[in-house]
């Protein structure tokens, strides 16, 4: 009897030395109960004096593990990493999720923002022809201001890919009655050789509210606004004259500098501005092209949507959205 | 853009000009810095100036913006008080003969007997130098310092090498001629020429030629101070690509009144500085007189256009200061004077601009918008995104490319004329060959994003991409409606599924029944049923890993694997290991259809699974209808898996299908599902052959 309990004891002794966790000290404990069990079962059939001796023994053994026992749970209590299968130093399996495109992204945050305020979305052709792209947007086909919109031609006379997206307001508004508040994301295209901040296409949001009593005031709230829940509170948004031939007043739109905060940095030219959008209370002469009164009041926006998730994902360069390099949107 | 030297302006100013409030003041009225650049103890500065304000071309605009900006009348206008009278009747040495609509102002003064040899004065070099206008000899000199100065144009004519008369008309035949910039310049019919009797001389408020040239050595002169219609210059100039100071200024707009003043000053100039004799009976062409825009505004408009509440004091004020003439007709309405150099002022609302440009936008407060407009949903928007849910969370990203694509892409992606996916809209003006096609199917650009990808690495890709293509449409050959659009969805798989590691034995790469499933997904999320069935017509494909995704017999898109040759065509494209699977479809009219969720029994289904042989061709979509059409008690039929090699006979392949059965009332027993189970295979091997694998 002796020797089968230190051998029952040095069998338990080796597998308390390799236990890690709660789990597997259960199994040890109850296993080792089932032998004492066995073993007290055995004391039966002894004589009194082995009885006595055994009975010692067996108490003796007992009493050390389940001491041992004890000791381990409550080490394993203390330190819980252990106590655990799940390894969390070493690296998972991957779990892979999509990701939507940055400037997409971007785009519907102002979308959201924009149907939020009640505005409905408008979508046109992206071949357009000079009447849409130019002309009816008060730019005659000697009008200088081409020079800022040079686009791409086809092969029918005046057929181009369109400049703006201006051309999908004044398609909406040959087909629809004030009033209305629309914006018209998409791609717009002009000549532009390929380089870090240059590519021959873009996005624009390009907003028209038209109705009455709308206001330069109001055109500043709608941006000012919609830039504000997207970039934060802290964002200044300044307007300053400008000249677009389909807007007047016109206006430039700024938002003070996401990098330095206005302060002044490389990325604005040490202005602490950027240049974003541009705005203003729609021409008479764009009204009367389609066909409503020249007292027709309403503002319209252009927002430059390669600029905006290039701030707000701080994307250097312009190219780069449209190189789809996987390993940098997996950033995202 | 306008360039000038800081310290020319503090010369010609009667006042105090701080540089700081300058800059300042201009970066504010729209007149941004384009650049500042430092030349020794004076400053270069550049400003922008849009396409309305030519006035802005010219020192004296910015002069003028600088008494604006400190509140003070207009200042000193620049100009000579010489004697000179001006008459269309006044003949000089060669008779001018205006024979053009395209001229509204034309002067002409004759001098005779100058030195030309002289030194051009140090002011005029000191202004030419600093703003990189090359010094020729001193009247041309003179010419280009008055155009800095006023902004009006001139040209000076050697009347020595004149034959007969100066000729002005808009040429009926294109001719060609050597100007003053060296290179022969072929001017287009309708171009507004100047021409003696024998060549031409001059393309009017463009560029002189060597015909009439002011050299050193020309003694006897005819200045020219004109006005020429803004659209003749605009138009030559763009044909010619032809751009001067002259042209630039002229297209945007020049003040005709100027063209007597800058007679004026030249002439003056001319004389004091090359000598020579000046006939004071100086030539003058005029189309018509110059009467000045009247405008009348009201308060009302102004703050209802602003969104402010100025009074009309205010507004009247604000117009006095930049030099309008504003009488004030009742208590709200008011009769503007515009002033000549004003050429932007031709509406109420331009004046309105000028009152808000001054009053200040920073000013203006914002107001919430008041109105209410009906939303309209707009479907493509709608399907779009719905389509970015999906794809992002099933693993896919989101790519951007060009509308445009290779020249050769059609030949690339194997596609020939007849197939639908065909298109030969090309650029007129590409950039490079690179971005000449508009693109009829957007497999192009997303192989070629997949292929990038490989090459920087890359090893598993799951991409899509919304967008549009342009094909042709039929029947309306020459014109805009030649071409129509297509909301395009289009995405590409390729690489390992599932990866060794973590539980997983062996790796899984994706196959072709990858991309069908996430066709399958797309659909069942708009609940819109399609089929998928085999075609070998589009020849992007692998010969019998194409398919056709139709709804209701309708074309609507395709799914297979991108054939070896396709990709090997591709730069980069042999990077390619693995199997590149690719589907395309039109989103635009998607409309998904409402969904319900049944719940009807409470007893639990049985689910029993079948290997069936299938011979290749027969779609699963057929039989599986026919296992359905079997009993009520079949609930659903869905593929496990599929095998086809060893064991299994070439042609056919093992479909392994769960059925799934249940009763709305009760559980089902074994007895019944055998009933129903012995029914359909006995329909499956007589309908289509479809045996279990034995």
């Amino acid at each position: 009897m002796k020797n089968h309990i230190s051998e029952i004891k040095e069998d338990f002794s080796g597998k308390l030395e390799t236990v890690t966790a709660t789990e597997g000290l259960q199994i040890i404990e109850s296993s080792f109960k089932k032998t004492v069990k066995e073993l007290f079962g055995e004391m039966k059939n002894m004589a009194p004096d082995e009885k006595k001796e055994a009975g010692q023994l067996i108490n003796d053994l007992k009493n050390d593990f389940e001491a041992r026992f004890k000791a381990i749970k409550e080490k394993f209590l203390n330190s819980p990493s252990v106590t655990s299968e799940m390894d969390l130093s070493i690296a998972s399996p991957e779990f892979v999720r999509g990701k939507i495109h940055p400037l997409i992204k971007v785009g519907k945050m102002m979308e959201d923002v924009y149907k939020e305020m009640g505005f409905s979305i408008a979508y046109g052709p992206e071949i357009e022809n000079d009447k849409h792209n130019y002309e009816m947007l008060n730019m005659p086909y000697y009008h200088p201001a081409r020079d800022m919109q040079d686009t791409f031609y086809l092969e029918y006379p005046n057929v181009l890919l369109r400049s703006h997206t201006s051309c999908v307001q004044v398609r909406y508004m040959l087909e629809n009655k004030p009033p209305f508040m629309i914006i018209s994301p998409g791609v717009v295209y002009r000549v532009d050789e390929i380089d870090p901040q240059h590519t021959p296409c873009f996005y624009q949001i390009e907003g028209l509210v038209v109705g009455e009593g709308i206001n330069l005031a109001n055109l500043k709230w709608a941006m000012t606004e919609s830039a504000q829940r997207i970039f934060g509170e802290s964002l200044k948004v300044r307007f300053s004259p400008c000249y677009y031939p389909y807007t007047e007043p016109s206006a430039a739109v700024d938002m003070s500098c996401i990098m330095c905060g206005g302060k002044g940095c490389r990325t604005c030219k040490g202005t602490g501005w950027m240049r974003v959008a541009g705005a203003g209370m729609v021409h008479p002469n764009v009204f009367e092209g389609v066909g409503y009164s020249r007292d027709t009041v309403g503002f319209a926006f252009g927002w430059g949507l390669n600029r905006l998730p290039m701030l707000y994902f701080k994307i250097a360069e312009m190219r780069k959205l449209f190189e789809n390099e996987l390993s940098l949107w997996e950033q995202l | 853009m306008f360039k000038f030297p800081f310290n020319w302006l503090k010369a010609v100013s009667d006042i105090e000009v701080s540089y700081d409030d300058l800059l300042k003041w201009l970066n504010e009225q729209g007149f941004e810095i384009a650049s500042l650049e430092k030349n020794g103890e004076d400053t270069i500065i550049e400003i922008e100036v849009k396409a309305n304000r030519p006035d802005m071309l010219s020192i004296a605009g910015v002069l003028r913006e600088v008494y604006i900006s400190n509140k003070l009348p207009a200042p000193k206008v620049f100009d000579e008080n010489i004697c000179l009278s001006f008459d269309k009747d006044n003949k000089l040495s060669h008779e001018i003969k205006i024979n053009s609509s395209d001229v509204h102002r034309y002067c002409g003064v004759e001098i005779t007997d100058i030195d030309n040899t002289v030194k051009t004065p140090d002011y005029i070099m000191d202004v030419l130098t600093k703003l990189g206008v090359p010094s020729i000899n001193p009247v041309v000199d003179i010419s280009n310092y008055v155009l800095l100065l006023i902004g009006q144009p001139s040209h000076v004519f050697d009347t020595d090498k004149l034959v007969g008369n100066i000729n002005i008309s808009n040429i009926e035949e294109p001719i060609e001629f050597l100007t003053l910039n060296g290179s022969k310049t072929e001017f287009p019919k309708g171009a507004l020429i100047i021409s003696d009797d024998e060549k031409p001389i001059c393309a009017a408020g463009m560029i002189g030629s060597p015909n009439a040239e002011i050299t050193a050595n020309t003694k006897n002169i005819i200045i020219e101070s004109a006005n020429f219609d803004h659209i003749i210059i605009r138009t030559t100039s763009k044909k010619t690509h032809v751009s001067t100071m002259a042209s630039y200024r002229y297209e945007r707009g020049v003040d005709t009144e100027m063209s007597y003043v800058g007679a004026r000053i030249l002439t003056k100039m001319i004389t004091d500085i090359c000598g020579g004799k000046v006939n004071t009976k100086a030539y003058c062409y005029k189309d018509a007189e110059y009467t000045p825009n009247v405008l009348k505004l009201t308060t009302e408009r102004t703050n209802s256009v602003l969104g402010t509440n100025l009074f009309p004091d205010e507004i009247a004020d604000i117009l006095r200061r930049c030099y309008f003439d504003v009488k004030v007709l009742d208590g709200t309405t008011m009769e503007v004077t515009v002033p000549s150099f004003r050429l932007d002022i031709e509406f109420d609302v331009d004046l309105i601009e000028e009152v808000g440009r001054i009053y200040g936008y920073h000013n203006i407060e914002p107001q919430p918008i008041k109105l209410y407009a009906p939303y309209k949903e707009n479907t493509v928007n709608k399907n779009a995104n719905m389509l970015r849910n999906i794809m992002t969370g099933s693993g896919f990203f989101e790519i951007l490319t060009y509308g445009f694509i290779h020249s050769d892409a059609m030949k690339i992606l194997d596609i020939n004329e007849k197939s639908p996916y065909y298109g030969d809209i090309k650029i007129l003006n590409p950039l490079s060959n690179y971005f000449e096609l508009m693109r009829p199917t957007m497999a192009y650009n997303i192989i070629q994003t997949a292929v990038n990808n490989l090459a920087l690495g890359k090893t598993d890709i799951k991409i899509f991409e919304l967008g549009k293509t342009f094909k042709r449409n039929p029947g309306h050959e020459d014109s805009y409606e030649d071409y129509t659009e297509k909301n395009m969805f289009g995405a590409l798989i390729t690489g390992v599924k599932y990866k060794k590691g973590f539980g997983v034995s062996k790796e899984i790469k994706y196959s072709v029944y990858d991309a069908v499933a996430a066709v399958r997904s797309i659909f069942g999320e708009y609940n819109i049923p399609i089929e998928i069935k085999n075609n070998d017509t589009f020849e992007m494909f692998e010969r019998g890993v194409g398919a056709e995704i139709t709804v209701g017999g309708k074309h609507i898109g395709i799914v297979g694997k991108i054939s070896k040759k396709v990709l090997s065509a591709f730069e980069n494209g042999k990077l390619a290991k693995d199997d590149v699977l690719y589907f395309e479809f039109c989103y635009e009219e998607l409309e998904e259809s409402k969904k319900s969720i049944s719940y009807e029994s409470n007893f639990p289904s049985v689910v029993r699974e079948y290997n069936f042989i299938v011979k290749n061709g027969i779609h699963f979509t057929d039989y599986s209808k026919l296992i359905t059409a079997e009993s009520p008690l079949i609930v659903n039929v869905k593929p496990i898996d599929v095998y086809f090699g060893t064991g299994v006979e070439k042609g056919s392949s093992a479909v392994l299908i769960n059925v799934e059965y249940n009763a709305i009332t009760r559980t089902l027993s074994t007895d019944e599902i055998e009933i129903v189970e012995k029914g359909f295979k006995e329909k499956l091997l007589k309908k289509f052959g479809i045996e279990l694998k034995k």
